[in-house]
């Protein structure tokens, strides 16, 4: 005799109707689909990381491992994975700025600013600071 | 074999129980507290409550003043020293939500915030935007959560009473998740079920609110007081039923007719949209009945004229409003006037039970709506109904706590009682799978004749007619089948013993209505037009026999308001 | 297909009957402004009583109502038949992400769970007596808060959570909303207590933001946006604790 009802039964051993592929729930709609985009996006950013090691590696290992470096780099099929890899880059950065709404809401006299301005208004912000540093950069170079 | 053991067991998880479980927990940890309910919670249709919450709490409010209109409301049908408890303690229950965190809407300075409301002479309905019901219930539910000493039962739904020598023992129960019936002891026992609404076919009820709950009681010998009352909101969508504040009308809306008069003028010029429901919804079918409305008597419907109130006023104060028209009828208050004709919303009536909630059977209690102790006498005002749940669901949960105290523990009862109505349940269940009836066809023809014949207006021979078809249906109750006899989640099984709970209450209602020879509140009688205080300032008892109810009366309680002409 | 008519395609399971879930077709007149909810008790009243679903309220607002309707999470009782495409079936099914208890009621006990996990009532270092009144809470401090104590628990946002269905171990959107709402609430001084359960693995951070939650929320809590503050908030703590742990937060 108690006066705790007893766990009918463990709810995670009850049946569950089954998928039929839960590796693909993403393929559902649109907004899972530019999830899971947004999610490799990094890929991107990771791949240009990983070119800008193998470059300074490179520039301090003599000329010839350089001059390799520079025709791989050259390379038409290179190129235009380059230009996939900045797609991915740019849509990283940019669904970046989609948090700033979310997790700071911007209200003036009670009214909250839509999403889109305040995320246009990080867009703004990322461009003018990258033109900055590339200003900086091609001065001292 | 009993299965659990409780100190205080409360059936029904709505506002009523919620706060009854509360109160005792906080009279005391060690005491044991179920909530047996056959929804979560969080679905008992409390949740569905829009306008507020009244209390006179305000500088130009007085407890007389909230008193005399809401005995002036009841047609003098309340019990007037229960009146005069309820408005003193409304202000506390109000103040303890928001301490538990019920979000109410609030004026500039940051304090509570009031809206006018039907039959209240000064603003005093305490507000939480226009979902009060879902707030209160929320805060209700969520502040439960950290009592140790409440354990919750959700989806069983209690079959019977267990009941020896006039004390109650425990109830029995059918769990639905696996089909079994189960024997809960516990020394008190609170019904907080709800009302019965849904024996009408328009009503502003959820599914769940069929009179279960007072069925039980009565079954079990506890009479049943005043069922003839039932309050048709005059507000409901057309058809489905379902509610549009009062605080529409009370944040200024307008009822008007084809011809787009402000109808009220010719009923209640003094007070217009803001009288009290039942002369509003009487007012709404006479237009009907006169050639003024849109459409026929059944069907028809005049309009709530929401435009002027302005755009800014209805997203603050009436979303919910917006949401429902838009959603349910694609019309937009803000351009459209809303149809609307009266539904099928409260029962004033319900298990009979004195100021401390105690009903004649002993361990037995009885809150909120299920409960008639009687506040709201013939007819409620709007916004007192959840007061009314928290006041005296703490009530309840207090004395309940006390009696539990005073009883020792040991040998329960009787458990052959028990075990008995445990195999009468079974071999009932068992019947059902040779009938020969179809559940949803009764329950739509009994809902059909409520509608018609024990409406807003009534007459003997309309009345008698509706308590035939009940006889009638009852006897094809007798045979009723279900398709499916596997026992996990059986809703065929759950429509049966409602539907049975619902024929119950109905021929109450009706057996009420038809020996009340008077007009009084929300019972009118075009037989008997006139209101009869000689022969009838008393409570209807309904008691439970096998040739149907029997009706005897009990004398209202008067303190210091003597009943007069109740004019507006 | 008859115009004025709907096939309906409806998850049957019934436990010691069958061994899996099936698809079973019921034909339905339509009508102007019929929600799914009324084809459902069409089909319960006129063509199958054994259909087990949970319902209640009609308006919205009770939660009751939840159904993977066309593979979408969805509250039936406000899901127009005529938004849907009659030309092919309506596929009803239980909430995606949970246990199925029978037929469309599934098995809302993990939920439950959770609100007490993350304490969702005010929590207070001494309570103010009743004689002083109520809590000043100005209009903003109220709006601050509102939108999130909206949270009707339908479990829609649960059966839209990708990582929900992945792991249950996730509290999960609605849980995280109820108990930021009362970290936001004024009279509420529980946030401290509320932290070590929601900054777990198993609260926040197990959230990627895909942000389905908000999209099907019926009443507009914004779960997402809740969770995401969080993490911010969170975030600054721990910069702020292992940076200048002199500092009291």
């Amino acid at each position: 005799m108690s006066s705790q009802p007893d766990k009918i039964t463990d709810h995670s051993s009850r049946y569950r109707v089954p998928v039929t592929d839960s590796r693909l729930w993403w393929l559902k709609n649109r907004r899972y689909l530019s999830f899971m985009l947004r999610e490799l996006s990094v890929l991107g950013v990771a791949i240009f990381l990983v070119v800008y090691l193998v470059q300074f590696a490179v520039l301090t290992s003599g000329q010839e491992n350089y001059n390799q470096f520079l025709n791989f780099m050259k390379n038409p099929f290179w190129i235009a994975a380059n230009v996939i890899f900045l797609a991915f880059a740019v849509l990283h950065s940019i669904t970046w700025f989609n948090l700033v709404p979310v997790v700071t809401p911007v209200k003036i006299k009670g009214k909250e600013i839509s999403r889109f301005i305040l995320w246009g208004m990080g867009l703004i912000f990322w461009a003018g600071v990258s033109v900055i540093i590339a200003g900086i950069i091609m001065t001292f170079s | 074999m009993i299965d659990y053991s409780f100190d205080i067991l409360i059936i029904g998880g709505g506002a009523a129980g919620l706060r009854a479980s509360i109160a005792a927990a906080e009279h005391s940890k060690d005491l044991r507290i179920g909530i047996i309910s056959k929804v979560y919670p969080m679905r008992s249709h409390t949740v569905a409550a829009e306008g507020g919450a009244a209390a006179a709490l305000r500088d130009d409010d007085n407890f007389d003043l909230h008193a005399l209109d809401t005995i002036k409301g009841s047609d003098y049908l309340a019990d007037q020293d229960v009146v005069e408890m309820f408005v003193q303690e409304a202000p506390k229950e109000v103040i303890q939500l928001d301490h538990w965190g019920c979000p109410w809407s609030r004026d500039e300075d940051g304090k509570l915030s009031v809206r006018a409301f039907g039959g209240m002479s000064v603003k005093r309905t305490h507000l939480a935007s226009d979902k009060t019901g879902f707030h209160l219930l929320h805060t209700l539910f969520q502040t439960s959560l950290q009592y140790p000493n409440i354990s919750r039962y959700d989806e069983w739904f209690v079959t019977s009473l267990v009941v020896d020598n006039n004390k109650i023992n425990g109830v029995i129960a059918l769990e639905l998740h696996t089909g079994q019936l189960k024997f809960i002891a516990t020394k008190s026992l609170i019904l907080a079920t709800g009302g019965a609404g849904r024996i009408f076919a328009v009503t502003s009820n959820g599914a769940i609110n069929t009179g279960s709950g007072m069925a039980l009681a009565y079954r079990a010998g506890a009479p049943l007081k005043d069922m003839e009352f039932i309050q048709f909101h005059p507000t409901g969508l057309p058809n489905i039923g379902t509610l549009i504040t009062e605080g529409a009308r009370g944040e200024g809306g307008y009822l008007v007719n084809k011809d787009n008069e402000r109808f009220l003028s010719r009923y209640i010029p003094n007070k217009m949209e803001l009288g009290p429901r039942d002369i509003i919804s009487r007012s709404i079918i006479t237009e009907l009945e006169q050639g003024r409305g849109f459409g026929d008597v059944k069907t028809g419907y005049v309009h709530l004229d929401l435009r002027h109130l302005g755009k800014k006023l209805m997203e603050e104060r009436l979303p919910f409003v917006l949401e429902l028209s838009r959603t349910y009828l694609a019309i937009d208050p803000l351009k459209e006037p809303i149809p609307v004709r009266p539904t099928a919303h409260y029962t004033m009536g319900g298990v009979h039970t004195n100021i401390d909630t105690e009903t004649p059977i002993e361990g037995l209690y009885a809150c909120g709506e299920a409960a008639c102790v009687s506040l709201n006498g013939a007819n409620r005002l709007g916004s007192n109904s959840l007061t009314e749940c928290l006041v005296f669901g703490a009530k309840s949960g207090q004395v309940s706590a006390i009696y539990a105290e005073s009883q020792k523990d040991g040998k329960q009862s009787d458990e052959k009682l028990a075990q008995s109505q445990i195999k009468s349940t079974e071999d009932f269940f068992k019947s059902l799978e040779h009938g020969t009836e179809s559940v949803p066809m009764i329950q739509r023809s009994l809902r059909k004749a409520m509608d018609q014949n024990c409406g807003v207006f009534r007459k003997e021979d309309s009345l008698q007619e509706a308590l035939s078809t009940i006889n009638e249906l009852k006897e094809r109750y007798t045979k009723v089948k279900i398709v499916d006899s596997s026992r996990t989640f059986n809703v065929e099984i759950l429509d049966t013993l409602e539907l049975g709970a619902m024929l119950e209450i109905a021929e109450a209602v009706v057996e009420s209505a038809i020996q009340r020879k008077e007009s009084r509140g929300a019972h009118v009688r075009r037989d008997y037009p006139n209101r009869n205080d000689e022969e009838f300032l008393s409570h209807s008892l309904a008691h439970f026999s096998n040739k149907g109810p029997e009706i005897e009366y009990l004398p209202v309680t008067l303190t210091k308001w003597k009943p007069e002409e109740r004019k507006y | 297909m008859a115009k004025g008519e709907i096939t309906l395609k409806i998850s049957r399971y019934i436990p010691g009957k069958h061994q899996e879930a099936f698809l079973k077709e019921y034909k339905v007149p339509t009508s102007e402004g019929m929600m799914v909810l009324d084809a459902l008790n069409y089909v319960r009243e006129e063509l199958d009583p054994s259909l087990a679903f949970r319902w209640s309220c009609r308006m919205g607002i009770c939660g009751s109502c939840g159904m993977s309707v066309d593979g979408k999470p969805s509250l039936t009782c406000q899901d127009l038949i005529n938004d849907h495409n009659d030309d092919n079936a309506l596929i009803i099914a239980p909430l995606s992400n949970f246990p199925v208890i029978r037929d469309l009621v599934v098995d809302l006990t993990d939920f439950m769970e959770k609100l007490k996990k993350v304490k969702a009532w005010i929590i207070r270092d001494e309570d103010i007596p009743l004689s002083d009144g109520e809590h000043v809470q100005t209009p903003s401090q109220l709006m601050a808060f509102r939108n999130h104590s909206g949270c009707i628990n339908c479990m829609l946002c649960y059966s839209a959570c990708p990582i929900y269905g992945l792991d249950t171990k996730f509290i999960g959107p609605a849980a995280i909303a109820l108990a930021y709402r009362y970290n936001l609430d004024n009279r509420d001084q529980g946030e401290k207590i509320r932290q070590p359960i929601l900054s777990s693995p198993e609260g926040v951070w197990d959230c990627t933001f895909v942000g389905e939650c908000t999209e099907v929320c019926p009443h507009g809590v914004m779960p997402a946006e809740a969770i995401q503050r969080l993490k911010l908030q969170f975030a600054k703590d721990m910069a702020f604790k292992t940076l200048m742990p002199w500092t009291k937060r």
